[in-house]
């Protein structure tokens, strides 16, 4: 489950027109929300609240052999109108589930952001700013966001505790998003970590589209077939003179696709020689299914991990889902897909790795409550199997 | 001086390198590992090589046969090795992102990956140079500790030669992993060899170490006759706590301080067997330390014992506090009287518990305090004891301390029924105590001996937790209380002097009033209660023995002291204190048992 100040940042994101997935780093964001996700460890509560569209503050406490907390407090200039409370928040937006990637759209045109009032120019960029401290831990996070243009954004993240070498960490990340590429250049203070990433969208390109393609309805057929996407990240450590590589491809399904949807992605890390192949598909409405194969050249490592989730949805309104669904298959009538998550009352993942390693969480709702229970069940040990439990509860208002 | 460090032998062993590379992988992987280790790291090989290292020896502070203790400088540039296996994440990504905060991290996509690759590397050439603190003792092992960093360089070789930054890294986390080893966890890993080497006395000593809260009522033991049923009954419950033997290590000596082997235990009930018997016949004891032995080293090496100089040690030390937490004192005249005087050593019950503790206390060398006193009424001692051959005193002091158990047999019964004490106000005791000091001739050997044994009898017999200092009759005293008073008669006529000490707050100077009292004898002492009260409880009892001890052989004390530190001393007493437990124990089973003691040893309770 997301938690509400990284909801409140892809509210951010949404608001100022970002588009997180077009990233490299994002490339495989499917399968790791299907297979990598975090089952909760013991009691946690989070307490949240949008006191004003531009100012968050979250507690949050948690009780695992020892009690801690936090305590977060994040601004933002665009007021941030599409946060909405734990009542009412579509579970598709705070949890991390199958990424229906969205069609890439031509950025905006930096005149488009200008506002000018009486002759002199007005607008700002827009900013997120977000502190959190850990308080038995004394660890403070620290992240400045920043919308430099319509297709740049500065990130830079910090994390404070007196155990990290040199007191800390800083990283400054820069993104561009140009739409039919992206790219990101980064740097960590830690050892001195330059990297760059890149994804390149092959295809359709928005900038180059007709356009009457979006004005008149007309299908465009390089549209439909999806969306294959490449990239590659090169980093190197200057202090410890290292580095890593790797390369990945993606192939997705978009929504103007009348099968059913999935997404592909495969990646390699040719030093490692680390090869990963991952596979989801959504199975009708409500099932997602993946699997993901890793294999090392090297070492003949490979590891096999199987996931699904799982949509739980109100029995009452399934006749209205039945009729909405067969508008599903009209590219046209696909924009009402997101009245129909609201309905959704939990989600079911399970995971399970070749050393039977399970892991199973339901996220859901109960009245004003989100909530998550989730739990890791090792088979082999007979003894012992279950080797995490917890609940989180989450109230945002 | 000469030393033989056998190097070879240790090796020739073929079950210690298994040992070795067993104990040694337990260390390795005992410490958090750095994140590029991502297995159990396996000791393979292990070869100690056949330089040996150069020891300097710096200083010794403890030396007998079955003990040592100094500093060596230790120069090392052999041709050990030792080859480890394990496997380590070859990505250095991961590694760095391992470690990383995830909230500031890069999140990569699978420039990550890992890649785990088994390793092997091998370390050789090292060079160590460091100053080390040996500590040896035939029941605790050895124990080893460097003082500062041994390590100063040493040669790893791997997979990864190679590869430039991950050699480095080796190089560098094998260093430091190295250095904590040589400083925690080498010595923890010797003392384990060590104790397997000697694993019976060890056994033994664990099982000693819990027994020692089953004396917790103090109880009056009978005789010596019990000192050989006692090491059986140890053997026995060895044998029963055997199946279990504790591996918790501890550099604390006290914890283990109160340890003798079966062996030596069996030696010294034969010995005491033997002695009853008055013949002149004492069976050697190979580790045992004769008072003849120690006066003639003490001559020969007189400054081997920085600490102490000067004779006066042994006195200082009982007068000093007055909570009588002096083991070190008491373990001195036991090692002195524990090969001579077996009804000394038996009869001399106290609550086991208490002694642990004051042992526990007893680790400090002691400062002097009165030196001219306790030099000038040891002076007489010590031509006798030096003189005397091992067997002859012990035989004479065994016919004593029989003789003393005769007197206190036939005054039993003259003062077993006397109900009334009198407690006197404490300036008495002081301005005896003072007088005392002030007129303390010289003792002669065997009167300082005759009145030692005698007044442990006596305590034995009494059984007293109070001496209070008490008016002084003339006669053999009538005054005697109930449960906690003991009376010592003084023979010309002289003020009585008697002692008052309690658990928590004893009087020294009360104590030496009886102790110094250049009057008294023996002979006169009132025997005490052995037979009247019901419940008595002898908490301190040796107190009065020290003192006894401190003022009949203060020179064989002393000699002692400047040749042994106070660590072994310590440890005899505490054997002895253990051994008298366990005596009190069977007296205490006997007496429920309904056989009633001989009249000379029968304790009231």
């Amino acid at each position: 489950m997301l938690g509400f100040t990284d909801y409140v940042q892809k509210s951010f994101y949404r608001a100022t027109k970002w588009d997180e997935d077009n990233s490299y780093a994002n490339l495989n964001a499917t399968a790791r929300a299907l297979l990598d996700f975090q089952t909760p460890k013991g009691l946690k509560l989070n307490i949240s609240s949008l006191s004003s569209p531009n100012f968050a503050t979250s507690y949050s406490l948690a009780s695992l052999g020892v009690v801690d907390g936090s305590v977060s407090y994040l601004y933002s200039s665009r007021a941030l109108d599409n946060v909405r409370n734990s009542g009412d928040v579509e579970l598709k937006d705070a949890i991390f589930g199958y990424r229906d990637l969205k069609e890439i759209t031509k950025p905006d045109a930096p005149r488009d952001w200008e506002i000018w009032q009486g002759g002199v120019r007005v607008d700002r960029r827009d900013t997120l700013l977000y502190g959190r401290m850990y308080l038995p831990a004394s660890t403070l996070e620290a992240l400045y966001l920043r919308r430099l243009a319509p297709t740049r954004q500065l990130k830079i993240s910090a994390v404070s505790n007196s155990r990290l070498p040199n007191g800390g960490t800083i990283l400054a990340l820069l993104q561009q998003d140009n739409g039919k590429y992206s790219s990101e250049y980064l740097y960590s203070t830690d050892v001195a970590l330059i990297g760059i990433r890149g994804l390149y969208n092959f295809g359709f390109d928005p900038r180059k589209a007709l356009p009457h393609n979006s004005g008149n309805g007309a299908v465009d057929s390089r549209k439909i077939a999806g969306r294959f996407s490449a990239g590659a990240e090169v980093y190197w450590g200057l202090l410890n003179k290292s580095g890593g590589v790797s390369t990945g491809f993606r192939y997705t399904t978009l929504p103007p696709n009348t099968g059913s949807p999935l997404t592909m992605t495969l990646t390699v890390n040719p030093i490692i020689g680390h090869f990963q192949a991952a596979y989801a598909i959504k199975a009708g409405k409500g099932a997602v299914f993946c699997s993901r194969y890793d294999f090392n050249i090297y070492s003949y490592e490979s590891d096999l991990v199987l996931g699904c989730e799982i949509w739980r949805r109100k029995q009452q309104q399934v006749t209205k889902n039945e009729t909405g669904t067969e508008e599903v298959w009209q590219p046209n009538g696909f924009t009402t897909g997101g009245e129909r998550e609201d309905d959704v009352t939990g989600v079911l993942k399970a995971r399970i790795t070749q050393n039977f390693n399970i892991g199973l969480l339901w996220e859901g709702r109960f009245k004003q409550l989100l909530f998550s229970i989730g739990s890791n069940i090792d088979l082999k040990r007979r003894d012992q199997p279950f080797r995490t439990v917890g609940i989180e509860i989450q109230y945002n208002s | 001086m000469a030393f033989n460090f056998n190097w070879h032998p240790l090796t020739a062993d073929p079950e210690f390198y298994s040992r070795a590379r067993d104990l040694l992988t337990a260390a390795l992987n005992k410490s958090p590992k750095p994140p590029i280790i991502v297995a159990d790291i396996l000791v393979t090989e292990l070869n100690l090589g056949t330089t040996p290292p150069d020891l300097e020896i710096l200083e010794i502070g403890d030396l007998a046969d079955d003990r040592f203790r100094g500093i060596f400088k230790m120069e090392y540039s052999g041709d050990a090795f030792l080859t480890l296996q394990t496997k380590v994440q070859a990505n250095p990504l991961n590694t760095y992102l391992s470690t990383a905060p995830s909230f500031t991290s890069p999140q990569p996509l699978a420039a990550s990956a890992p890649l785990t690759i088994p390793l092997q590397i091998t370390l050789s050439n090292f060079r160590l140079s460091g100053f080390v603190i040996l500590v040896f003792s035939k029941a605790k092992g050895v124990t080893l500790v460097f003082r500062n960093d041994p390590l100063e360089s040493l040669v790893v070789s791997s997979t990864f030669d190679s590869i430039p930054f991950i050699k480095d890294y080796l190089q560098k986390e094998i260093e430091k992993q190295l250095r904590n080893l040589f400083q925690e966890e080498l010595p923890a890993i010797i003392h384990r060899l060590s104790l397997r080497w000697w694993g019976q006395d060890y056994d033994s000593a664990s099982s000693n170490t819990l027994r020692s809260p089953l004396a917790q009522n103090p109880t009056l033991n009978s005789g010596p006759s019990l000192s050989a049923r006692s090491s059986f009954e140890n053997l026995s419950e060895q044998a029963e706590n055997g199946g279990s033997p504790q591996q918790t290590f501890s550099f604390n000596n006290d914890l283990e301080s109160d340890t003798l082997s079966s062996k030596s235990l069996l030696r010294l009930a034969t010995l005491t067997d033997s002695q009853r018997t008055l013949s002149l016949f004492t069976p050697s004891i190979r580790e045992a330390i004769y008072r003849a032995w120690a006066t003639t080293s003490e001559r020969s090496d007189p400054t081997s014992t920085p600490s102490s100089t000067s004779g006066t040690h042994s006195s200082t030390t009982y007068s000093m506090d007055g909570n009588g937490a002096r083991p070190g004192l008491v373990a001195m005249a036991s090692s002195l009287s524990i090969s001579s005087s077996s009804g000394g050593l038996g009869p001399n019950g106290r609550p086991v518990t208490r002694s642990s503790a004051l042992g526990k206390k007893k680790k400090t060398r002691v400062v002097n305090l009165r030196r001219k006193k306790d030099t000038s009424a040891s002076d007489g001692d010590t031509s006798s004891i030096a003189g005397s051959s091992v067997p002859e005193s012990i035989t004479s002091s065994m016919e004593v301390g029989y003789e003393e158990k005769e007197h206190v047999k036939a005054n039993g019964a003259i003062n077993s029924n006397i109900p009334e004490i009198k407690i006197p106000p404490p300036s008495l005791a002081i301005n005896d105590r003072q007088g005392d000091y002030a007129d303390v001739p010289p003792l002669r050997s065997p009167t300082g001996r005759d009145s030692f044994l005698a007044t442990r009898t006596v305590h034995h017999a009494g059984s007293d937790t109070k001496i209070p200092p008490t008016p002084s009759t003339p006669s053999p005293p009538p005054q005697q209380t109930s449960q906690q008073h003991i009376i010592f008669p003084s023979e010309k006529g002289m003020p009585f002097h008697s002692s008052e000490y309690s658990r928590e707050n004893s009087v020294p100077a009360s104590l030496f009033s009886g102790q110094y009292s250049p009057q008294y004898q023996p002979q006169q002492l009132s025997p005490g209660h052995h037979s009247s009260a019901s419940s008595v409880s002898m908490e301190n009892p040796f107190l009065e023995s020290r003192g006894r001890t401190g003022s009949s052989s203060s020179i064989a004390e002393k000699a002692w002291m400047m040749k042994m530190a106070g660590e072994m001393a310590r440890r005899w007493g505490e054997e002895r204190l253990r051994r008298e437990k366990a005596e009190e124990l069977l007296d205490e089973q006997r007496r429920r048992d309904g056989s009633s003691p001989p009249p000379a040893y029968h304790q009231s309770q």
